[in-house]
């Protein structure tokens, strides 16, 4: 297959999504290392993605954040005691 | 914004690979609506539950940071994909399950209004809105496949399809939806 081929495959999509078998997203990743003008469309995508869900953002509920930042701090801690 | 620091993401990335607080607080607050949105997207019928869900990825982004790649794509894919795999998992927890079973009514509206104020309507956001462009023989496999997680095989034996056609179908449902996304 050429590269026009696989890039219009829908492979880059399933890819990114998620979607891709363990075997795609191997082939998928070591063609992007061949490839520098597969790994540029898939940062479009990527991109474009991104910019979408964005748009598309919901509010967390407010308590969400402290919970988590108090969360890391502490296994930061448990970390640092376990190792000294 | 109001930020008194802003990141590249090469900037980002490092920083957080380094443990750094702030720049953890960063990512959250500029991402985490993004996130909150797949997440609601699939967990649908319950906030509490997707609170929790949100919780818990950030807090397995913290910890999987060393771990993200660059060279395999942007930082908000790799979350991304962390938010729809917490999510898929806790829709299929028995204690999500147990939760639907007693909810009493069965109309997603009708939950919903009870407190309008302040949740915003969810059931037509994001990808889920782009899905409804799609044929309805596309849209129902995107649907199991992205946000119920079922595998490509999964699905070619709940649907009757030849697994070659789940693939194609949905491949071809994705390079709609990008289409859609621009």
């Amino acid at each position: 297959m050429n590269l026009k081929e696989y890039i219009a495959s829908g492979i880059i999509e399933s890819y990114v999504m998620g979607l891709a078998s363990a075997s795609e997203r191997v082939e998928f990743e070591q063609m992007c290392a061949q490839y520098p003008e597969l790994a540029a469309e898939r940062k479009k995508f990527e991109e474009s993605l991104e910019q979408y869900a964005s748009e598309q953002a919901v509010r967390p509920p407010t308590e969400v954040k402290a919970k988590i930042l108090k969360a890391i701090v502490t296994m930061e801690n448990g970390k640092t005691e376990a190792s000294q | 914004m109001g930020m008194s620091i802003t990141y590249t993401e090469q900037g980002l990335v490092a920083a957080l690979k380094e443990r750094d607080n702030q720049a953890f607080a960063f990512l959250y607050d500029h991402y985490s609506g993004a996130l909150y949105s797949i997440i609601r997207q699939i967990v649908t019928d319950n906030s509490e539950f997707a609170g929790d869900v949100m919780q818990e990825v950030f807090i397995n982004i913290w910890r999987k940071m060393e771990s993200y790649d660059q060279a395999k794509g942007r930082l908000f894919t790799w979350m991304l994909n962390i938010a729809r795999n917490a999510a898929i998992d806790t829709l299929r927890s028995k204690s999500y399950q147990n939760s639907q079973k007693n909810q009493e009514l069965p109309d997603n509206e009708y939950r919903g209004a009870s407190n309008q104020t302040t949740q915003q309507n969810v059931d037509n956001i994001g990808l889920k809105k782009v899905l409804e462009k799609l044929k309805p023989e596309h849209r129902v496999l995107v649907e199991l496949a992205y946000f119920k997680g079922f595998t490509h095989e999964e699905i070619s034996g709940m649907m009757a399809i030849p697994l070659g056609t789940v693939k194609t179908r949905i491949r071809n449902a994705l390079l709609q939806l990008r289409e859609y996304l621009k």
